[in-house]
């Protein structure tokens, strides 16, 4: 079971509140309800966020199903690594809890805490096995400008956690908004570690915050149907921004 | 069909209250908050006539898993030494209507390492290198590592200067991913490993442990430092050691033990702890930590000698002035 298993899910890094282009809380209902859940990392530095902000990015999470966390930038890397291993918890819990309410018609949470050991061990491992399909999708707006060197190392940092798992994994991410479409740019990991993190550094941060559609082009990126359906696609899209 | 963790934060518990498992039936009165984690709060309680610690967090999965470490690492019987705190129940409990997972343990007195070192001198981080080495040994030849190694998971027993760990949400089985990591401590953030877990990976954390003590790095350099590429943060420290080589005895030892290239497991951490040590004559600090415990009676050195020899004399003249008296 544990090593069939995919997990697909979002993690948005953003520090303002979406202001173009689709709702992105819509954007991250109609991921959810394709199996992909949608987290948030909403940072404060600077105030940009604002009170309008904080509210979205909750509003995003629970719409997605996953997580939300306001944080300093300082704290970027811990937390975006804490959030995806929390979220793949959370959505094995979930896949676990299903299961067992068909064969004994109870949650977890109400299983007696002797049974509750075996599913969290189950759990563990395969939060470790599993192959994971996640979109990273950070927000390039002006405003993020003094941020991007963390952001650069937190998503390195990022990828040295995810190359530890011994379950595959697929990294895309997206950058919005797009230097040349209206959406958002797609870096894929490459074999040599710290790939995208080096991608990252010739991004100009500059324009407005399409939060919905980026959101929109990672979950068409992750659903499973793409990669027969867009491989073409993504490599022209790949040859465009590599010149 | 989710259930989001923002939502459910800790509750707060005010001291006086008492709960009562759902399982177990077991009831607990608060006594005060101890502290907070990744997982959860953590309560000092009574249990029954006895203190206990509870860590009551919405995430059941961690605490059920940090419930089993805590369950296997007391099965072993060959460990005599304590890593950590017993556990005593896993349950669940409701408070105001919101249901939390609990997870009771044995309460251990003690204080953060970096507070005991403060309170005692640098001269002491050696001993205390040595101490966590040694619990780390024993972790290891389980084949786990504890990973999250940072001065508030290792507590110093006030009673007995004995090293516990607490927090065991972070063990990690070799060759998975370490689930629990700080930066200053985590050897992939240095530039200087990958994030599998490994007894390096251990020994790594604790060399910098040391660093902490010796030579310390400020948050706001870590904070500066986070903006740097690891190979940036890799030459950072090469430099910082090297400037600060004189400041301690121990800084060699730390340079070894976290090169990039890892070259000492545990046991050569003790050997090397242990050399220092009686380099420099202080092995007799630690015994005397160790035997603070045991309440054996004092042996008769000279001054006890002397003490019994001028009793005795003064007794042997009382009598005969006293026999002369009589005569």
């Amino acid at each position: 079971m544990s090593s069939e298993t995919v997990l697909r899910q979002i993690l948005l890094v953003t520090d303002g509140c979406s202001n173009v282009g689709s709702d992105p809380i819509r954007a991250a209902k109609t991921g959810l309800s394709r199996g992909i859940s949608t987290s948030v990392i909403g940072i404060i530095d600077d105030g940009s966020l604002g009170e309008q902000g904080k509210r979205e990015a909750y509003e995003i999470a629970e719409a997605g199903g996953g997580m939300c966390r306001i944080i300093s930038v300082a704290d970027l890397s811990m937390t975006m690594q804490m959030v995806t291993r929390q979220t793949m918890q959370l959505t094995l819990q979930q896949v676990v809890n299903e299961e067992l309410r068909n064969l004994i018609g109870k949650p977890t949470d109400e299983l007696a805490p002797d049974v509750r050991i075996k599913v969290a061990a189950m759990v563990d491992t395969m939060a470790e096995e599993s192959d994971l399909h996640m979109a990273l999708v950070i927000d390039v707006s002006a405003s993020m400008a003094p941020k991007m060197a963390s952001v650069r190392e937190a998503v390195r940092d990022m990828e040295f956690g995810l190359k530890a798992r011994s379950g595959r994994c697929h990294l895309h991410v997206f950058t919005y908004p797009s230097a040349y479409s209206l959406s958002a740019d797609e870096h894929v990991m490459e074999d040599r570690s710290g790939s995208i993190a080096d991608m990252l550094m010739h991004i100009r941060p500059a324009g407005n915050t399409p939060t919905g559609p980026a959101l929109l082009a990672a979950i068409d990126r992750l659903l499973p149907s793409f990669n027969d359906r867009g491989k073409e696609d993504a490599r022209k899209h790949m040859r465009d921004y590599v010149v | 069909m989710f259930d989001p963790l923002w939502e459910k934060k800790t509750p707060v518990l005010s001291p006086g209250t008492v709960i009562q498992g759902k399982w177990k039936h077991q009831t607990y009165r608060i006594v005060r908050l101890l502290g907070q984690g990744a997982n959860g709060s953590v309560y000092l309680v009574w249990r029954d006539q006895v203190q206990a610690a509870l860590k009551i967090g919405p995430d059941t999965t961690a605490l059920a898993l940090e419930y089993t470490h805590l369950e296997n690492l007391a099965k072993d019987p060959s460990s005599t030494r304590k890593l950590g705190p017993a556990a005593l129940e896993l349950d669940d409990m409701t408070f105001q209507g919101v249901s939390w997972s609990v997870l009771v343990m044995e309460y251990i007195d003690g204080i953060p390492v970096d507070q005991f070192i403060q309170a005692k001198g640098t001269h002491w981080v050696p001993v205390c290198l040595l101490k966590i080495a040694r619990m780390m040994e024993l972790l290891h030849a389980k084949g786990y590592s504890f990973c999250d190694l940072k001065p508030a998971n290792i507590l110093f027993d006030a009673q007995t200067a004995q090293a516990r760990f607490v927090d065991f949400g972070g063990i990690t089985r070799h060759t998975q991913a370490v689930k629990e990591f700080t930066e200053a401590y985590d050897r992939a953030w240095w530039g200087r490993g990958s994030r599998k877990a490994d007894m390096y990976y251990d020994v790594f954390a604790l060399g910098m442990l040391g660093v902490q003590f010796v030579a310390p790095i400020s948050r706001k350099t870590i904070e500066y430092l986070s903006t740097k590429t690891p190979i940036e943060r890799d030459f950072w420290l090469d430099e910082h050691l090297r400037t600060h080589r004189q400041a301690d005895m121990v800084v060699p030892i730390l340079m070894k033990m976290t090169v990039r290239t890892p070259s000492m497991n545990s046991e050569a951490v003790i050997a090397d702890m242990t050399d220092l040590l009686e380099k420099r004559g202080n092995l007799l600090v630690e015994k005397e930590i160790t035997l603070s415990t045991k309440k054996t009676w004092r042996r008769f050195d000279v001054t006890d000698w002397w003490l019994l020899a001028s009793v005795l004399t003064f007794v042997s003249i009382l009598f005969i002035l006293l026999w002369i008296g009589r005569s």
